[in-house]
């Protein structure tokens, strides 16, 4: 991806800086957070999720959330065969603008 | 359950072919061949996920393995019809009770005596001796 993402584990046990800063009782463990950069600065917290347990979940996860998860189908007769390599897809027809659109790239 | 999803941009003039008005929205299910589910609702964040929720999965789940993961992880309210019987009468109240509360509960049907409903009769801990069973959780 560009710009890169980084994935990074942490065993709170033994980073208890972290563990003071980022654990959540009430979400338990093991969590996600996703932390961004603003002004030189990189905060997190936004978002904790549970567990995601499969690869191509996490990936798309990850794709989603750094907002370049929706693929482009330029050719209408490829729509089909790319629906057919998930069981659930959401297809947004139309420019790349507008409040559906940021609803749906949200 | 939006992280199950692939997403789909794709130009205006693809969207009649799928009974879209565009600019518009739909979602394609394997489980519904592939069919379009035209989104219809406002366009704020609740509606799509309201959508969302409502519509990924059909309206009795007959169980596998491959689709336990909603029922046991996201913490959706889940009725499991557990029947060796397909043409019980108890199954149509069941299906109507699916079609009425649609998005607001899972309904689940399984045998209990081979492929993945065996592993689910353990789960919920229900054995032969107890069928027909309907359990929420």
């Amino acid at each position: 991806m560009n710009p890169p993402q980084y994935i990074a584990f942490v065993e709170l046990l033994h980073e208890e800086k972290y563990a003071e800063k980022y654990h959540d009782e009430r979400k338990g463990n093991p969590v996600l957070k996703w932390f961004t950069e603003k002004n030189g600065k990189v905060k997190g917290g936004d978002k904790i999720l549970d567990l995601l347990t499969s690869g191509e979940e996490l990936a798309n996860y990850i794709m989603k959330t750094a907002g370049t998860g929706i693929d482009t189908i330029s050719k209408c007769r490829n729509i089909r065969k790319r629906l057919e390599l998930r069981n659930l897809n959401l297809v947004y027809f139309g420019e790349q603008s507008g409040n559906l659109y940021k609803v749906f790239k949200k | 359950m939006v992280n199950k999803f692939n997403f789909y941009q794709t130009s205006a003039e693809c969207a009649e072919a799928y009974n879209v008005t565009a600019p518009g929205m739909a979602m394609f299910r394997q489980f519904d061949k592939f069919q379009p589910l035209v989104f219809e609702g406002a366009h704020t964040t609740k509606s799509f996920l309201d959508f969302v929720d409502k519509n990924f999965a059909p309206e009795v789940i007959n169980f596998k393995l491959d689709n336990a993961e909603p029922l046991f992880r996201f913490g959706w309210r889940s009725l499991f019809l557990l029947t060796e019987s397909k043409k019980a009468d108890y199954n149509t109240p069941f299906a109507e009770a699916a079609k009425e509360l649609k998005g607001q509960a899972l309904f689940v049907k399984s045998g209990i005596s081979k492929g993945d409903g065996r592993n689910l009769a353990v789960s919920l801990k229900v054995i032969k001796e107890d069928l027909p069973a309907l359990i929420m959780q």
